[in-house]
C-alpha cells in the first residue's frame, strides 16, 4: 500500500472541475435509471413531475429531478410500513437497519443498507481518515455507543479497512474511556466535539494531562462545532492534538465531507461519491460560491435507498477547491456545516445562531458547560445564557466574566441584551452525542405566563 | 466460468466512466470484479457463497472508486 500518498483515491481526488462533473453526470444517469426502475416511490414521483432519466444531458438538467424531503420519506414509511417505498428492497437483501429521529412523532426514520452499501459507507470514511494522515500504525479509540444511531459505525469499519488497531469504546463510563485511551496508547480519538471536551474535563479531574498522552489526532463528527474555530482551538489545546472535522447524516449513511491535513478552515466535499447543491431555502434557486444556502445532496453510494436531491436542512457556504493547498479538486464548505437552516432564532428582530453563541462562549476557558434559553416575558422575547463554571474557578471573578461575556455577545448581535446567569456545578446536561444547548420556550404555555 | 471470461474479454476494450483507456492494473481489477459477480450466480456451498458476496461488495468499492464501473448489486445479493 502506498502509505506516502496524501490521497485515499488519487485518481478522483485530483480531478479538475470539468472531469469531476463528467464523472458525476455519468453516475447520475445510472443512479436515476436505477431509482426509476426499482423504487416504486421514485417511479411515481418521476412520472408525476414529468421527469425521465433520459433527459439528463448535462448537470444543468439536475434541477429537473424532483426534490426529496424528510417528510416525503416519513410519509412513505407511514403509508407502507415499516420501510416505505423509497427503498428498492424491503428487508431481504439488507444487512443492517439504522434509525434517526422522525418528523411525525410516530416513529423514527428507518434506513436500510445492503452489504455493498456498508462497504461504501466505510469507504467514504476512508477518504477522511486517510486524508488527515491516519495510517495503519495508528491506534484509534472510538468513543461511541455503537447503537442504532449510525454515528461512528462507518468510521469503525474504515479504520479496520485501513489496518488501524481499533479500540471500540462502547458501553463505557467517561472515566473508563479516559483510562482506556491512555492505557491503550491511542493515537487517534473519534468523538463528537462536545464529548471530546467532556473527556478532557474528566481527564483533568483524574489528574491526567492529555498533552502527555499519545493522542495526535481527533476525528470530530455529529455537530457543527468541529469547524467552529474557537471550539476547535479549545479541543486542540485540551488534547495537545490536531482536530479534524467531518459531517454526515443517517439519510446518506455516512459522511460526505471531511477536513484534510491542510486544515483549510472547511471541509472538502467527497465529490466523486456525492453531488451537492447549495440552494436558497426559500426560492430553491442555486446560490453562488461564497453565499450561504441549504445543502441538497444526491448520493451515488447507497443503492438500497436511492437518495436524489435530498433537502438536508444544513446551512453551508461553498467555496472553490483551490481555497486549500492540498491539491484536491473537491470543493469546500467553508466553516463546515454552519448549522441548520431552521435553527436561526429571531430575538427582537436580531438573528441569533447557536453556532455564534458557542464561538463566543468557547473564548472563556473558565466555562465548563452552557445553555441558552429563549423565553417570552410580558410583551417581549428574552434570551438568557446560563453558564456553569469549572470547579476550580474563583467565584470572585464572576462579575468581570459576566460583563465580558455580555459585552462580547451584544457586540456580535447588534447590541442585543443577553441575560447572563451562573448555575450550580452539575446543573446543566452533559452530552455524548449531539448536544442540544439552545432551548426555545416561546411556544410553551409556561413561558407565556411567567 | 464462460460468462466470467466473456465479461473479462469485453472489459479489455472498455474505457472508464471518464472515457479514458483502462490501465493494465485497472483491467485486472475489473476482471476480478466481473469474476466475483459471475461466481455469485454459481452453485457454491454457503461458506463460499457468503465469502464471494462479501468480496464482491469490497471490489465494488474499488471499481466504483476508480470510476471503472458504476452499478448497484442487490441482484447479486450484495
Amino acid at each position: 500500500m502506498a502509505t506516502d500518498s496524501p490521497y485515499w483515491n488519487p485518481k478522483t481526488e485530483t480531478l479538475d472541475r470539468e472531469r469531476i462533473e463528467a464523472l458525476q453526470l455519468a453516475k447520475l444517469r445510472r443512479h436515476c435509471e436505477w431509482a426509476a426502475a426499482r423504487s416504486p416511490w421514485y417511479r411515481r414521483r418521476f412520472a408525476s413531475d414529468g421527469f425521465d432519466p433520459g433527459q439528463l444531458s448535462s448537470l444543468a438538467d439536475l434541477r429537473r429531478i424532483p426534490l426529496l424531503t424528510r417528510d416525503d420519506w416519513m410519509a412513505s414509511q407511514e403509508a407502507k410500513p415499516p420501510y416505505g417505498e423509497i427503498p428498492v428492497i424491503a428487508g431481504e437483501g439488507a444487512i443492517r437497519i439504522h434509525t434517526t429521529s422522525g418528523t411525525t412523532g410516530r416513529g423514527p426514520l428507518r434506513a436500510l443498507d445492503s452489504r455493498k452499501d456498508w462497504a461504501w459507507i466505510a469507504e467514504m470514511w476512508c477518504y477522511a481518515i486517510w486524508g488527515c494522515g491516519i495510517r495503519p500504525a495508528d491506534t484509534a479509540y472510538i468513543a461511541f455507543g455503537y447503537g442504532s444511531f449510525i454515528g461512528f459505525w462507518g468510521l469503525h469499519y474504515a479504520m479496520e479497512k485501513i489496518g488501524v488497531l481499533n479500540v471500540p469504546g462502547g458501553a463505557q463510563s467517561t472515566e473508563a474511556r479516559v483510562l482506556q485511551i491512555v492505557d491503550f496508547g491511542a493515537t487517534v480519538l473519534a468523538a463528537t466535539p462536545t464529548y471530546a471536551i467532556r473527556l478532557a474535563q474528566e481527564a483533568e479531574r483524574l489528574g491526567i494531562d492529555l498533552g502527555d498522552s499519545s493522542v495526535e489526532r481527533l476525528i470530530l463528527s455529529g455537530e457543527p462545532a468541529g469547524s467552529i474555530p474557537q471550539t476547535k482551538a479549545l479541543i486542540e489545546e485540551l488534547w495537545g492534538a490536531r482536530a479534524f472535522d467531518t459531517a454526515g447524516m443517517t439519510e446518506i449513511g455516512t459522511i460526505m465531507v471531511f477536513e484534510c491535513a491542510q486544515q483549510p478552515g472547511g471541509t472538502h466535499i467527497i465529490e466523486d461519491h456525492v453531488l451537492e447543491e447549495v440552494l436558497d431555502p426559500d426560492t430553491l434557486e442555486p446560490v453562488g460560491y461564497g453565499e450561504r444556502g441549504e445543502r441538497v445532496v444526491t448520493s451515488f453510494g447507497r443503492g438500497a435507498v436511492p437518495l436524489l436531491r435530498y433537502r438536508t436542512g444544513d446551512l453551508v457556504c461553498r467555496v472553490p477547491a483551490d481555497r486549500c493547498s492540498c491539491g484536491r479538486g473537491f470543493d469546500i464548505y467553508e466553516g463546515g456545516i454552519l448549522g441548520r437552516v431552521d435553527d436561526m432564532k429571531v430575538i427582537r428582530g436580531t438573528n441569533v445562531y447557536p453556532r455564534a453563541i458557542e464561538a463566543i462562549v468557547r473564548e472563556f476557558p473558565e466555562v465548563e458547560e452552557f445553555q441558552t434559553v429563549i423565553s417570552h416575558e410580558g410583551i417581549r422575547d428574552e434570551i438568557t445564557l446560563r453558564l456553569e463554571m469549572k470547579p476550580d474557578w474563583s467565584p470572585g471573578a464572576w462579575d468581570a466574566l459576566r460583563d465580558s461575556v455580555h459585552r462580547r455577545l451584544g457586540h456580535a448581535h447588534e447590541g442585543l441584551n443577553f441575560r447572563i446567569e451562573r448555575v450550580r456545578a452539575g446543573e446543566l446536561p452533559r452530552f455524548e452525542l449531539k448536544a442540544k444547548r439552545m432551548i426555545d420556550m416561546r411556544d410553551t404555555p409556561v413561558a407565556v405566563v411567567k | 466460468m464462460n460468462a466470467a471470461n466473456d465479461g473479462r474479454a469485453a472489459n479489455y476494450s472498455r474505457v472508464d466512466l471518464l472515457g479514458s483507456e483502462l490501465s493494465p492494473d485497472e483491467q485486472r481489477l475489473l476482471a476480478v470484479y466481473d469474476e466475483l459477480k459471475a461466481l455469485c450466480e454459481a452453485d457454491l456451498p454457503p461458506n463460499a457463497h457468503a465469502g464471494v458476496r462479501a468480496s464482491l461488495a469490497l471490489m465494488h468499492n474499488v471499481v466504483a472508486g476508480l470510476a471503472l464501473e458504476y452499478e448497484h448489486l442487490t441482484d447479486h445479493g450484495a
